[in-house]
């Protein structure tokens, strides 16, 4: 496991230095699903996850921003799959045996998350939960809450809505 | 009755949709009751008798849910019909504009008793309408005295004494639900016998009574003989998507890559026995949401009725196909953008009685409404002999609005401009009238057509007149496609579209200015889109000859150059993920047998594509790149 240093090295692309308080959110003690990215831990609450299914090809989808890697069939259902490497900025990778696709709620849909493996399900203690103070863009700061440490394990809390949220929503929200 | 509030709101339910069923089934009655008094100087007493039926079957079950302004609304229009009811002679277009209005209120009610559960917050207009049904019923009464006779007396109890007697209607719970439930079957929840007797004991109902209960019975058996049930259309809707479910099932099953190389003739069989057994499933479920489009076209009767009135018009309006059966969503859907169109025909294209005659037509004018199954596929024709589009001044408009490029113009055919009528805000009429020329609307119903899965087709003549063709898919949940491939994506393209593939060689393509190609079949040159650059992914054929053009149509002719043609498949439509947004060129997706998913094209938008590509220029886009 790194720790947050190297945590924010990783995330660290453009060096704003923003203070990250405002994406701190309230956190309760929610349970949460801890999966990895890279070798570094990640939270989402559980009670977003539908389910974990193994990787299958997804088909691509043309017209999409690179994050999202098109369309599984999920027992019928045409489940779009975001890659969540790809999506925080983080370096590629092939996938394994080992990488699985997190079934998340956003707006009434389940989303796919491909995630190099999934970890445990975490308590997560709102007074535990620090700022992500460390540098990273800005784009980065939106979608992640927090950081959570435990037993020499630092999480980091991504926000479902933020991280999933489409970029040009975003930009109209701003722009508005 | 105030106390039993919450059973009510189950029952205000029941009420609403059964007086709309009422209304909805009233209306063209009355409509044409009035075009056969006009013409005949003769109204079938029956019709009106139906009428009146429908209101005082409202009347009482609005009484029992403490349902006063309607109750008081319904009851003078029934006061008024009665007199009808005794000659029917007296009927006059001004009554039947009266009536109309009256049901519009009542449908305005019946919108907020079905949120609210009570009626009030209306009394102005409610008793505006009271006093021009009140007013109507005297006047009729005093120019009729003598022939009426044996009837005024009830009439005038009912005309002097109205406030007492609402007041009654209201009190006298129970009796009135129950002769006022004509529909034995939704009723059967919480009230004691409901088939009994229909209307044969009402109350307030002058001396005809008996004639009545005997026709009202009639219509009661009539009705239960057919054995319908109310069903909620979520269930038939989930029954549907269950139904789609089963067919990619049995698919994945029997096309199973584990048993396809085995031979197994029981099997074999076993699996054609489900398979028809599936499909016949398949065309039940389906045959459960059709609906014949009959009652949305009636509901034109009252719109050209009242618009050509008030534009002192004379319209006749000819329904074809009455009992043409479409999707129960497509009919709702399709309501509204049919009201517009049938109201643009009227106050747009149909000229004045005086105008018609200097131009050399009849002074009525006529407007077609027609459905029809046509390949696959509804048809819904609106078409009118009015003064038709003019090319010019669209075109005009067009350039002023930048839709088309004023050099391009003069290539243009006259369905591409025409089409222009359904971008938003684009209105050519001189003089906006309360009806139609704010050019809101066409594209409005443009916009719900294509959501439909449909498109809309216009073509016109310069004084001769419109038509204007919908074209709706049978079903919006199966599509009859063929598969194509592109790389490593399958692509399902509409069968409906498709006109044929040719294998196509370099030297058959010839680059445009615009950047566009064309290609050469059997010496006429199309449009050809290639559907790797399009969407931007790997092809499998790069060069001409390894891949195939599919020659697909849709408002125009152009073809698609794809790896290869896989077959014709039945799939089941499914949305894109809201997710995703909307992709260019994709329609939906549906999963094939082996689980894969495919993307639907959509022909029109990448047709529309190609278009405005073209008008884009493609001086910074490569020529073709083979």
């Amino acid at each position: 496991m790194s720790d947050t240093d190297s945590t924010g090295e990783e995330l660290n692309h453009d060096e704003t230095g923003s203070d990250a308080t405002a994406a701190t959110a309230e956190i309760s003690g929610e349970r949460h699903l801890t999966f990895e990215l890279a070798e570094q831990v990640y939270g989402i609450e559980l009670a977003r996850v539908q389910e974990i299914v193994r990787v299958q090809p997804p088909t691509p989808v043309p017209d999409l921003p690179d994050y999202v890697r098109g369309v599984i069939n999920l027992r019928g259902t045409v489940v779009p799959v975001v890659d969540v490497r790809t999506r925080l900025g983080l370096e590629q990778r092939d996938q394994d045996e080992r990488t699985c696709v997190v079934v998340c709620s956003f707006r009434g849909e389940g989303i796919g998350l491909i995630v190099d493996t999934v970890c445990d399900v975490v308590e997560i203690q709102e007074s535990k939960v620090v700022a992500t103070n460390a540098g990273h863009t800005e784009s980065n700061d939106q979608m992640l809450r927090g950081l959570h440490r435990s037993d020499e394990i630092v999480t980091i809390l991504i926000c479902l809505d933020r991280m999933l949220a489409d970029d040009r929503d975003a930009d109209a929200v701003a722009a508005a | 009755m105030s106390d039993s509030w919450d059973d009510n709101e189950e029952l205000c339910g029941e009420f609403c949709s059964e007086s709309r069923d009422m209304l909805a089934e009233v209306e063209p009655v009355l409509v044409e009751l009035e075009s056969s008094a006009e013409a005949a100087g003769e109204v079938d007493p029956a019709e009106i008798d139906s009428i009146f039926r429908a209101f005082h079957s409202m009347k009482g079950s609005a009484g029992f849910l403490g349902l006063d302004t309607i109750v008081s609304v319904t009851h003078y229009a029934e006061s008024l019909l009665d007199l009808f009811r005794q000659d029917p002679s007296l009927l006059r277009p001004q009554h039947v504009t009266v009536l109309c209005r009256t049901m519009d209120f009542v449908n305005l009610l019946l919108d907020q008793v079905e949120s609210d559960y009570h009626d009030r917050g209306h009394e102005e207009p409610a008793t505006e309408i009271e006093g021009q049904l009140t007013g109507l019923i005297e006047t009729t009464r005093a120019g009729e005295e003598p022939s009426a006779a044996s009837a005024s007396t009830d009439a005038a109890e009912a005309t002097t004494e109205p406030v007492a007697e609402v007041v009654d209607a209201a009190e006298e719970t129970d009796e009135p639900t129950v002769e006022a439930t004509p529909d034995p079957t939704p009723s059967a929840t919480d009230e004691p016998g409901p088939s009994s007797d229909a209307t044969a004991s009402a109350e307030d109902t002058p001396p005809s009574g008996g004639r009545e209960g005997k026709a009202a019975g009639g219509a009661a058996a009539a009705k239960s003989s057919k054995g319908t049930v109310r069903v909620d259309l979520e269930r038939l809707d989930t029954l549907m998507d269950l139904v789609g479910e089963l067919i990619l099932a049995e698919t994945m099953v029997t096309h199973n890559p584990d048993v396809a190389e085995l031979s197994l003739p029981r099997f074999d069989k076993a699996a054609v026995h489900l398979n028809r057994i599936t499909r016949s499933l398949q065309d039940v479920a389906m045959s459960t949401r059709m609906i014949p489009i009959g009652a949305t076209f009636r509901k034109m009767l009252r719109v050209v009725r009242d618009l050509a009135r008030k534009q002192s018009k004379e319209v006749e309006l000819e329904l074809v196909g009455e009992d043409t059966e479409i999707d129960k969503t497509v009919v709702e859907a399709i309501g509204d953008p049919l009201v517009h169109i049938v109201r643009n025909s009227v106050d747009h294209g149909i000229e004045a009685p005086r105008d018609r005659r200097e131009a050399g037509k009849a002074p009525t004018g006529h407007v077609r409404l027609e459905a029809r199954h046509q390949g696959g596929e509804i048809w819904i024709l609106i078409e009118d002999d009015g003064k038709g589009l003019d090319r010019e001044v669209i075109l005009e408009k067009a350039i002023s609005r930048g839709l088309i490029d004023p050099e391009m113009a003069g290539e243009l055919r006259d369905s591409e401009i025409f089409r222009c009528i359904f971008e938003a805000g684009f209105s050519t009429a001189e003089q906006v009238t309360d009806v139609s020329g704010r050019g809101v609307g066409m594209d409005v119903v443009r916009r719900n057509i294509e959501s439909l899965g449909g498109r809309v087709e216009i073509q016109s003549q310069l004084g001769r007149g419109t038509s204007i063709t919908i074209r709706l898919p049978l079903t919006l949940a199966i599509i009859e496609g063929m598969l194509v491939r592109v790389g490593n994506l399958t692509y399902t393209l509409p069968l409906l579209s498709i006109r044929e593939s040719i294998p196509i060689k370099e030297g058959d393509v010839t680059t445009v200015t615009d950047g566009g190609e064309m290609v050469r079949v059997r010496g006429g040159l199309i449009p050809m889109v290639r559907l790797h650059e399009y969407h931007d992914i790997e092809p499998g054929a790069r060069n001409l000859e390894d891949g195939i053009a599919v020659v697909v149509e849709d408002v125009e002719r152009f073809c698609l150059f794809v790896d290869e043609v896989i077959g014709q498949r039945q799939t089941v439509i499914k949305g894109l993920p809201e997710f995703l947004g909307s992709v260019k060129g994709v329609s939906g997706c549906s999963i094939l047998s082996d689980g894969d998913i495919s993307l639907i094209l959509d022909v029109s938008s990448i047709e529309s594509d190609r278009f405005t590509r073209g008008a884009r220029v493609a001086s910074d886009e490569k020529g073709p790149s083979a």
